[in-house]
């Protein structure tokens, strides 16, 4: 089967998973592009490590196909095992076994034996100091980081990652961040986390599932268009008694997101109804009320909000 | 085999690096030193009751009295030994989903259960290694039947070994360790307990066919130091069944 697009590493149509009396993943549809760190999100139980376990041929699909680098992924096909790396939540260890013991069998059952390998990851991910000690006595941060070892000593092409970076302190967060980011644009990286801020960060593309079911999909750019339905914006003005319920009757007022004051200063956020730009009414309404106008700006929707938008509305969380 | 001599250094690494292989020795060898020097005090009680032609006229022989029963009381300890040997094997890492690590590697179901069984039986290889000194001693005091007490050193391997084999497939049922060992202790149970329906049905069919299938009547031809064909076959057969139950369920993963 050869894949047409060769800018997309994997293609996933109608992926279609079902466990007795329920089904987990619904006929999914996305692709993602080469040496991009593609953010999948959605809200726990929604079927995200299900699919990711799809892509990585542990599960087989019910319906659909899933095809990496125009090869179809199934749990028997052996030329996509060294291909892939998976590092899931919880990472798969040996608490009995040293660092470097545990590397190097993973190395082995992949049918690499080049032992160089091992010691050159081991400093890349700075586990040197605890490359004889057993995996068992290692810290959570530690644990994590020889999970990831385990997902890139084999030199897979594409890296899975399942919220890596859950119950990690902050400063072991931003280094995570910083090896991931080094991966690309030499790997591909899909990367589900809850950490909404993390993956707006980090990902180019993201993919949005609920209940199974893709909700948004492709650039993370285009996904913040075409969510910005209403006009986010964001204003200071001078302190007036009920200014917020004014604000809510006039006629291009949809809602507002949140207010405080500031120095003598009111800030607020909020959305104006329709796609046209309607600043310019707001602030001759607010100049004939006498008020203040500090600053009236334009602002994005925020990942936070799209993902409320498209996984709140059915009652999930 | 290279893959699979892989796993069975990985399992073998794993198994000596944590207490429980030390503990399964350490016991196994008290336990059965007791019950040795136990049965050698109680024959020479019998010896100095009645003299060596006349207790061997009345039944009493060393191979009976001390042979025998070491190796039928090992078979006994063994319900407990193998399910501890076996139990986590395989539940312990669908608990901790370590499998996955093999599945994402051309590491093959078989590969892996071999890895495992190979590991195990060395592990109680270990465990017989140590019980080897009672021959030793029993040569020292006279005692030379070396084809008898081999055949007995057989009969409880092969028995070790089946049972290592069912306590597989019983790991691969459940992500639950003690699980895996009750149900592990049951299996072998109703091993023994099919002897007894062999011999307490009136139907000659049934009666052969639980006899066969019970590992009691072959592994007492066995330390009576009769070496069949029959029972070695009965004990390949079993062992290979189980492997390959335990590798199908395996393979049910990805359903």
């Amino acid at each position: 089967m050869a894949n047409n697009d060769s800018d997309k590493t994997i293609v996933v149509e109608g992926l279609t998973k079902d466990y007795p009396g329920r089904r987990a993943v619904d006929s999914l549809s996305f692709s993602v592009r080469r040496g991009t760190i593609h953010g999948f999100l959605g809200p726990n139980g929604a079927g995200k490590s299900t699919t990711l376990k799809m892509i990585a041929g542990l599960l087989s699909a019910t319906d659909g196909k899933i095809l990496i680098n125009g090869m179809i992924q199934t749990p028997e096909n052996n030329l996509l095992k060294n291909q892939i790396g998976l590092l899931p939540e919880h990472a798969p260890l040996y608490p009995e076994l040293t660092v470097k013991e545990y590397l190097q069998f993973v190395l082995k059952i992949h049918q690499k034996f080049e032992k160089s390998e091992v010691d050159r990851l081991i400093s890349e991910l700075q586990l040197g100091e605890v490359s004889s000690r057993l995996i068992g006595h290692l810290s959570r941060g530690y644990r994590q980081r020889v999970g990831l070892a385990q997902a890139m000593i084999y030199d897979p092409e594409i890296i899975i990652m399942d919220e890596p970076t859950t119950g990690l302190d902050p400063h072991s967060v931003v280094e995570w961040r910083d090896w991931i980011k080094k991966l690309t644009p030499r790997k591909t990286i899909i990367f589900s986390s809850h950490v909404l801020s993390e993956v707006e960060h980090l990902c180019d593309d993201i993919t949005v599932i609920n209940q199974g079911q893709i909700k948004a999909t492709g650039k993370l750019v285009d996904i913040q268009k075409k969510f910005n339905h209403g006009q986010k914006i964001k204003i200071e003005v001078g302190v007036k008694k009920h200014l917020e319920s004014d604000l809510l009757k006039l006629p291009f007022t949809d809602s507002i997101l949140n207010s405080h004051f500031d120095h003598k200063k009111m800030n607020l956020e909020m959305i104006l109804k329709g796609d046209e730009d309607m600043r310019p009414a707001l602030i001759a309404w607010l100049v004939s009320q006498k008020i203040d106008v500090y600053s009236v700006e334009s602002a994005d929707f925020d990942l936070e909000e799209i993902f409320m938008k498209l996984t709140v509305a059915e009652g999930v969380q | 085999m290279k893959m699979i001599w892989i796993m069975t250094l990985k399992e073998l690494r794993c198994l000596f690096g944590s207490p429980l292989a030390y503990v399964i020795i350490g016991l196994f060898s008290a336990i059965t030193g007791v019950i040795f020097v136990n049965l050698l005090l109680t024959y020479a009680d019998q010896l100095q009751v009645v003299t060596t032609q006349i207790a061997e006229n009345q039944g009493i022989s060393f191979m009976q009295e001390v042979v025998y029963k070491l190796f039928a009381n090992i078979n006994f300890l063994m319900i407990l030994f193998m399910p501890m040997i076996t139990m986590k094997s395989i539940a312990e890492e669908k608990r901790t989903h370590t499998l996955d690590l093999y599945w994402l590697s051309p590491l093959k179901e078989w590969q892996v259960v071999l890895g495992k069984f190979f590991s195990s039986t060395i592990l109680f290889v270990c465990m017989l290694l140590i019980i080897l000194v009672y021959p030793i001693i029993l040569m020292g005091a006279g005692i030379n039947d070396i084809g008898h007490l081999g055949s007995c050193f057989l009969g409880v391997f092969l028995n070790g070994v089946s049972y290592i084999a069912l306590g597989l497939l019983c790991s691969s049922l459940t992500d639950q360790t003690i699980v895996a060992g009750i149900l592990t202790v049951i299996g072998i149970m109703m091993g023994w307990m099919l002897a007894w329906a062999g011999n307490v049905t009136s139907n000659y069919i049934f009666s052969e066919i639980f006899l066969y299938l019970s590992f009691t009547p072959h592994f007492e031809r066995l330390v009576h130091g009769m070496i069949g064909s029959n029972d070695l076959l009965f004990y390949f057969s079993f062992i290979g069944l189980m492997l390959f139950s335990t590798v199908r369920n395996l393979e049910r993963r990805t359903w």
